[in-house]
């Protein structure tokens, strides 16, 4: 994967991950049942996007990492 | 032995160990100013992992947390969201201040700013809302410190004076060692914090009802209106779907530009630590989780009147004393709490003494090291003494203390970011935004009844903010490019 589709993809998990834990994005998940690990679906639905921008992270780090030249401090390319 | 002798013993015991490790470490940094402020840029993952998460989560997360669980219900949920949502563009923002910073010698972020954009006023006008906005901060972990420490020692020792022990000991270590000592100190009490919050957060449900589900059922059945996204205002009203999306939107904006946090990106050893960072913040975010759970678990353990003053902040420190734990868990619990507090006052305490000095004196008198250095020691006392006085005096919610700092604070965020990002953005610009956004900010807090769908007025603030800087950065003349390019591509272009 290149650095530019992996920030591209960041960027959409970002903006989802914001809708999704604002308004409109919990009116539809504004509810108590099911329960997930006994937690109301609704803190389960926050606390699952903290998990997802957590892995999505783990990815960006992994590729942008190996852009890093060894030993430099250099990460940010132009993009 | 009495059961609140045990407990405070116990936290007695956490105070020396935390002023030991503070002392003994600063030992090993350098006396000048960088050593000071960044602690000679060498933090390594586990300590900087630790220093961010400590100094975040605070006793606004582990008092104001519960407390909002407890009377707002899923009110509180806001604060879930906001981490990540925060600190997920840091990763990418954080490494290009590194870059700024390791280039052109900058330690604060006015000096990122005034370096793209030459203005004293600004340097001045940041310093100053910089300290506005840590002084409520400031004030919340004292007040929390002294909650903890006054309900375990059943008011033996009052809140006053349980914040000036607590802050006595913080200001001997700051004082003492600057950053290094915040650092060691933090990663002790952030493990500390960690492992008993999730303790706790799941024995105390499973103890008073049986389990995490079986409580919700409860909530659910016999007071649902706690679990109805947006929750409750603080008087028992549905709260507004704008203050709630508002409150993650200024909180997340606001998160990364706080000093104390924003310095660290100065501090790291390398982006690769930076970027670590950023990426394992999240990790952080979901130690909420028990610190609510043990907040909902105080709606049918906890009646109102059993709280000092009917205070909901002080929910997590009475329930705790009411179950029938062993003392010394308590404490250790409580330390827990206590550290949370004291772990980031001394990081805003040092930040605030940092900011005032670097970006409030030093544009206009150029200090020597020694000079600045003892300058710096002298506005750590002054800062810890006003907002000590705020603690003791005013009896605002710790949340609402903590929002109405993100207000302020957010108001960096657009400076910043044009510094770095947008090529087109001029000197007057970035002065007339920060001008008429913190004045809108301001506007809005004294006047709440004149919010546009209920909107945080930092949010109401940024907005104005946005507009001023585009517009007016338009209406000028551009910048120099290769000064522009400084700082857009710090590293060169590849």
């Amino acid at each position: 994967m290149t650095t530019r589709g992996v920030r591209l993809g960041a960027t959409v998990v970002y903006v989802a991950a914001f809708l999704a834990t604002t308004w409109p994005g919990l009116l539809f998940v504004n509810r108590v049942d099911p329960k997930i690990l006994g937690l109301p679906f609704h803190m389960a639905w926050i606390a699952g996007w903290i998990v997802v921008v957590f892995v999505t992270l783990l990815v960006v780090d992994r590729v942008e990492s190996a852009d890093d030249v060894p030993g430099s401090d250099r990460g940010e390319g132009a993009g | 032995m009495e059961r609140w002798q045990v407990v405070t013993g116990v936290l007695a015991a956490y105070l020396a160990v935390t002023l030991g490790i503070g002392i003994v470490s600063g030992r090993r940094a350098s006396k000048s100013v960088t050593g000071y402020v960044a602690g000679d840029r060498n933090f390594g993952l586990l300590v900087m992992y630790f220093v961010t998460g400590a100094s975040v989560f605070s006793a606004f997360a582990f008092l104001g947390g519960p407390g909002w669980a407890y009377s707002r219900g899923a009110a509180s949920f806001y604060i879930l969201a906001y981490g990540v949502l925060g600190m997920m563009p840091w990763y990418w923002v954080g490494q290009k201040v590194a870059d700024t910073g390791r280039t052109q010698g900058f330690v604060t972020q006015a000096q990122l700013i005034t370096g793209r954009f030459p203005s004293r006023f600004l340097s001045i006008l940041i310093a100053v809302l910089s300290l506005a906005a840590f002084v409520p901060y400031i004030t919340l972990q004292m007040r929390g410190a002294g909650i903890v420490i006054e309900s375990v020692t059943e008011g033996h020792i009052p809140l006053w004076a349980g914040a000036a022990l607590a802050y006595g000991i913080v200001l001997i270590y700051v004082l003492k060692s600057g950053v290094a000592a915040v650092g060691w100190t933090n990663t002790f009490q952030g493990i500390f914090m960690v492992v008993i919050a999730w303790t706790l957060g799941l024995y105390l449900p499973w103890k008073i009802y049986g389990g995490i589900g079986p409580m919700f059922e409860r909530i659910a059945a016999e007071r649902p209106e706690l679990l109805e996204l947006p929750g409750l205002t603080s008087s028992g009203d549905p709260w507004s779907w704008g203050a709630y999306t508002s409150a993650i939107v200024v909180s997340a904006v606001g998160l990364s530009m706080w000093p104390h946090l924003f310095m660290k990106a100065f501090t790291a050893k390398d982006n690769r630590t930076l970027r670590r960072t950023a990426m394992l913040f999240p990790t952080f975010q979901l130690f909420l989780i028990p610190v609510f759970l043990i907040g909902f678990a105080g709606i049918f353990f906890v009646s109102p009147d059993q709280l000092p003053g009917g205070d909901t902040d002080f929910v997590l420190p009475v329930m705790i004393l009411m179950t029938d734990l062993p003392a010394i868990v308590v404490g250790l619990f409580c330390a827990g709490a206590l550290s949370a507090s004291m772990s980031t006052g001394d990081a805003l305490l040092h930040a605030a003494a940092s900011v005032v000095v670097e970006d409030g004196v030093g544009p206009v008198r150029k200090l020597s090291d020694a000079s600045a250095t003892r300058l710096m020691r002298i506005l750590v006392v002054v800062v810890g003494v006003v907002s000590y006085w705020f603690a003791v005096n005013q009896s605002s919610s710790l949340v609402l203390l903590l929002l109405t700092s993100y207000g302020i604070i957010a108001q960096l965020a657009p400076p910043v970011i044009a510094a770095l990002y947008w090529k087109r953005a001029t000197t007057a610009g970035a002065v007339a935004g920060m001008v008429a956004g913190s004045a809108a900010a301001i506007f809005f807090f004294a006047f709440p009844e004149l919010r546009v769908l209920d909107l945080h007025e930092g949010v109401l603030g940024l907005g104005v903010h946005l507009v001023v800087l585009i517009g007016v950065s338009l209406a000028t003349s551009p910048q120099d490019p290769a000064h522009v390019r400084k700082f857009t591509e710090p590293t060169g272009a590849a």
